[in-house]
């Protein structure tokens, strides 16, 4: 599993480097031969790299049972700063918090509860407050 | 003479003080989890000292860094398991004294030998850093390209057991630095106007070491205490100093562990982890009984404490006088610079003489504060670990998304952040170290302005350059630091 993720991802780098490349070709030769020599030096180093992920593939070894839970995270992470642009900084905090507790299944019941508006509050006061750090203004929150 | 008392009084301002006293806390608690690093901490609160004045921003991100090593010691001791890479020569001895009921001494050695290892090379950043801004000055071009490429090239060398990962991070970052303007102010791969400028920097840092960190601790759950976790043999009131007998015994090594770690951390790409092992194995080598190494020896808990902390402030030196950062947090320390507006390099000494001496005296002020608090609260620190990743990560999430905002204020760079930062985790999972990365990006503007100058200047008489020793030597150390790993493999 870990030797296919991995060869899969030398794959991805190297669609990558295709695609600057392709990009890089408009621009005049004294401002695109550097970043197209780097280009190609990755295009080499990615397709070694593959090349040795494919030599080493294996059977599968091990089923990653902690995956779901990152899933979770980058998910609620990428909808907190959705909703926070929606529904203001503070309020979406709180909700952020309070679903990654669940989603991280945290089972402090007590401490889902008053923890996120408490971080919040300690958020508020001592930086918006006192240290005066900006923090996204929206309709609601 | 005037400046370091100046710089004194400067630092020991009530404001700095606090700062520092806060850049403590934070360093001790982020190094003391297992998964967490200094730099992470400072990333996440670098865009806060945008509205603290230079020096104070700079002292307190210095007191997360030194303390962040030290405190990465406490678990390293207690359960085996190193807070941050630095400290994973502490595990070879601190863990074995912790089974043996001695994690007291251990704790005691290792917060002794850190304060003793950042005093020297606190002395060493005062004293070498003038004299080598002066010599950089005589630093053209080709010197600052062929410098630039070494510190890249260590990097990339010492970062990962395999050579080609080390390579793709260090060209990706190459590659990442490229966006933006070209040296001849030509427009680059810039595709909407938030990236005239490039990537920013601080969003870059945010994004690989706060989002990585936290989906690496949620899919490792690597907070979880094992059974033989030493925890609670610390958890009693205990003087966390070290006794006046054992000063005879142990001060030679504090001496030498120092003056290594003082320098591998003037090298650049080196640093605390590598001085901690360097370190180690040297005092293995000047011991009577090196066979107790590995057991149980409180010397070798010295040793790895002392030179890992000394590589700290040391660090600093090719970062400061040159501009070019050796290490991921000098980098970090860099940025917090060019935030307020200051240019690292001979100049900044210069211009800036009052800044860079209250910087140099806060550091010995900051040392002090470490040692006080690293002593009262090692045991509370130690309990720290127990903290569920459950609760841990939704909280660095929340402050790293504030870190990203509180920049530019917008939510482009929150964006843009987030998606380094997933890129930065699928690299991890393809073991593709993140450290050549953030230093190709950092270093990609310096080396290909000075090589595009270089051109210039050396158009049509390209043989010259072999007349200029300075980019000999660096060139060839570059090409030895790429073929070393090569050589190595092939050996063995």
């Amino acid at each position: 599993m870990a030797s296919l993720s991995n060869s899969v991802g030398s794959g991805i780098i190297l669609l990558c480097m295709i695609i600057a490349l392709v990009l890089s070709f408009p621009l005049k030769l004294r401002d695109g031969l550097y970043p197209q020599c780097i280009i190609l030096i990755l295009l080499l180093l990615s397709v070694l790299r593959f090349v040795k992920d494919i030599k080493r593939r294996r059977k599968s070894i091990d089923e990653d049972k902690s995956l779901y839970k990152v899933l979770a995270a980058i998910l609620l992470t990428i909808l907190y700063v959705f909703s926070a642009e929606l529904l203001g900084f503070w309020l979406s905090t709180v909700l952020f918090m309070i679903t990654m507790f669940i989603a991280l299944k945290e089972k402090n019941w007590l401490l889902i509860i008053i923890f996120p508006p408490a971080l919040v509050l300690f958020i508020y006061i001592v930086f918006y407050k006192f240290l005066y750090i900006p923090f996204p203004q929206q309709s609601l929150f | 003479m005037e400046l370091m008392f100046q710089g004194l009084l400067q630092a020991m301002h009530w404001q700095n003080l606090i700062a520092m006293i806060f850049g403590v806390v934070v360093g001790m608690v982020f190094g003391a989890i297992p998964g967490l690093t200094a730099a992470a901490a400072m990333t996440i609160l670098l865009p806060l000292t945008f509205i603290f004045k230079a020096e104070m921003g700079v002292l307190f991100l210095l007191a997360i860094w030194n303390a962040g090593v030290y405190a990465g010691s406490i678990p390293a001791i207690v359960l085996n398991i190193p807070g941050t890479g630095a400290s994973a020569a502490t595990t070879l001895d601190g863990y074995a004294l912790s089974k043996k009921g001695m994690a007291k001494e251990a704790l005691r050695a290792s917060v002794t030998g850190s304060t003793i290892g950042a005093f020297v090379s606190g002395l060493a950043l005062l004293f070498l850093s003038p004299p080598l801004a002066r010599l950089s000055l005589m630093f053209g071009p080709a010197e600052t390209f062929a410098f630039a490429l070494f510190g890249l090239s260590i990097i990339v060398s010492l970062s990962s057991d395999s050579l080609i990962n080390g390579l793709i991070s260090g060209f990706l970052g190459l590659l990442i630095a490229t966006v933006g303007f070209a040296p001849s102010g030509a427009l680059r791969f810039v595709y909407t106007p938030e990236l005239i400028d490039g990537f920013p920097v601080i969003i870059v840092l945010i994004g690989l070491f706060t989002i990585p960190e936290v989906m690496d601790l949620i899919e490792r759950q690597r907070l979880t205490i094992t059974k033989n976790s030493c925890v609670d043999v610390v958890s009693k009131r205990s003087n966390f100093l070290l006794k006046i007998s054992d000063w005879k015994s142990f001060s030679f090594n504090f001496l030498r562990s120092s003056g290594i770690g003082s320098f591998v951390g003037i090298l650049p790409g080196a640093g605390p982890t590598i001085a901690g092992f360097v370190s180690y194995n040297e005092a293995r080598r000047a011991s009577k009984n090196p066979a107790a190494f590995g057991k149980g020896e409180i010397d070798g808990v010295i040793a790895a404490d002392t030179a890992n902390n000394a590589a700290v402030l040391s660090s600093l030196v090719p970062a400061l006088t040159l501009g070019i950062p050796g290490s991921v947090d000098a980098v970090i320390i860099l940025a917090a610079l060019t935030m307020h507006g200051l240019l690292p390099g001979p100049m900044l000494f210069e211009r800036n003489a009052d800044l860079v001496y209250a910087v140099f005296m806060g550091v010995f002020v900051a040392n002090f504060i470490m040692l006080i608090v690293g002593s009262i609260s090692a045991r509370h620190i130690a309990k720290i670990t127990r903290v569920r990743v459950s609760i841990l990560s939704p909280i660095i999430l929340v402050f790293a998304i504030v870190g990203a905002f509180a920049v530019r204020n917008n939510w482009f760079d929150v964006f843009l952040a987030i998606i380094i930062g997933l890129i930065g985790y699928g690299l991890k999972r393809m073991n593709i170290p993140l450290a050549p990365l953030v230093l190709g990006a950092i270093l990609g503007p310096i080396l290909e302005r000075n090589l595009y100058q270089m051109v210039v200047s050396y158009s049509g008489r390209i043989n010259e350059l072999v007349t200029r020793p300075i980019f000999i030597v660096f060139i060839l150390l570059s090409i030895l630091s790429i073929l070393m790993p090569i050589l190595r493999s092939k050996r063995g």
